[in-house]
């Protein structure tokens, strides 16, 4: 049975997670279809959506405000590829691991943006076009 | 009539979708292509559009809404989509007719609008 992953700290991480468990069907995964954009309009500035491709490839279907806001830019429609390399190697294994393990992983980082040292949070959710294939990630960040 | 796509529809949304930002995660959630972008026109005034394959080196501007309000802008690209899914269905149709009547092989039939993305 899938969980809310230890140690998850942001509250609004852990009701966004709580929502997804409670979209998940017995033995499966949230359908993307299924998911309604109102039941998301609390989290959508900080969240993203990942498009998972056949080839194993990944990129931005949807990239909310507040990050585009603290990141500088929106990366929609951009793939991992086009991300420094630092930083796309670190994203690929995340996701990767996500699709093999089949259930929501968070971490916690800090770096500098626009010079000022900051911590944040993201949580990693796999969703379904058919209760089983990954095929996108929900993605949230929310500064601590 | 069934829709034959394995996305949910746009004219089967139940107009609970009412900013623009529900309305692009709405078509990252159900593999549309689309999103709207605000313009601004030489003159300053705000334009909703409807964009195509945003951020990719091919996107462009399918639609242009007219609305400067983003839940009118919204009503109105889901309008377009509605139409837009409806006449991707009929056109289909039509191929597929074509497909039935016989050798498509000099090319005399083959798809207009195989180069649009969906």
């Amino acid at each position: 049975m899938v969980e809310e992953p230890a140690g998850l700290r942001h509250l609004d991480l852990r009701s966004l997670c709580a929502f997804w468990l409670k979209q998940c069907p017995e033995g499966g995964l949230p359908l993307a279809t299924d998911m309604e954009p109102s039941d998301l309009r609390r989290w959508l500035p900080n969240l993203l959506i990942m498009h998972v491709h056949h080839d194993g490839s990944f990129s931005y279907s949807y990239y909310g405000r507040s990050l585009a806001r603290a990141f500088g830019e929106t990366r929609l429609g951009q793939t991992l590829d086009d991300l420094p390399e630092s930083a796309r190697d670190v994203l690929r294994q995340e996701y990767e691991l996500v699709c093999r393990q089949r259930s929501p992983i968070h971490r916690t980082y800090t770096a500098t943006f626009d010079g000022e040292r900051q911590t944040w949070e993201r949580l990693v959710l796999p969703l379904s076009s058919d209760g089983q294939t990954i095929d996108k990630l929900l993605v949230a960040a929310y500064e601590l | 009539m069934k829709p034959s796509i394995p996305y949910r529809p746009a004219y089967t949304e139940k107009s609970r979708i009412t900013t623009v930002d529900e309305f692009n995660i709405w078509c990252a959630l159900n593999d549309q292509p689309f999103n709207l972008i605000q313009h601004v026109w030489p003159d300053g005034m705000i334009e909703w559009d409807l964009e195509i394959n945003s951020g990719a080196p091919d996107a462009d501007i399918i639609y242009g809404t007219g609305q400067d309000n983003g839940t009118m802008a919204v009503i109105s690209a889901f309008a377009f989509l509605a139409g837009y899914e409806w006449a991707m269905e009929q056109h289909a149709a039509v191929l597929d007719e074509l497909d039935d009547d016989g050798d498509n092989s000099d090319g005399k039939n083959q798809d207009p609008l195989r180069n649009v993305p969906a």
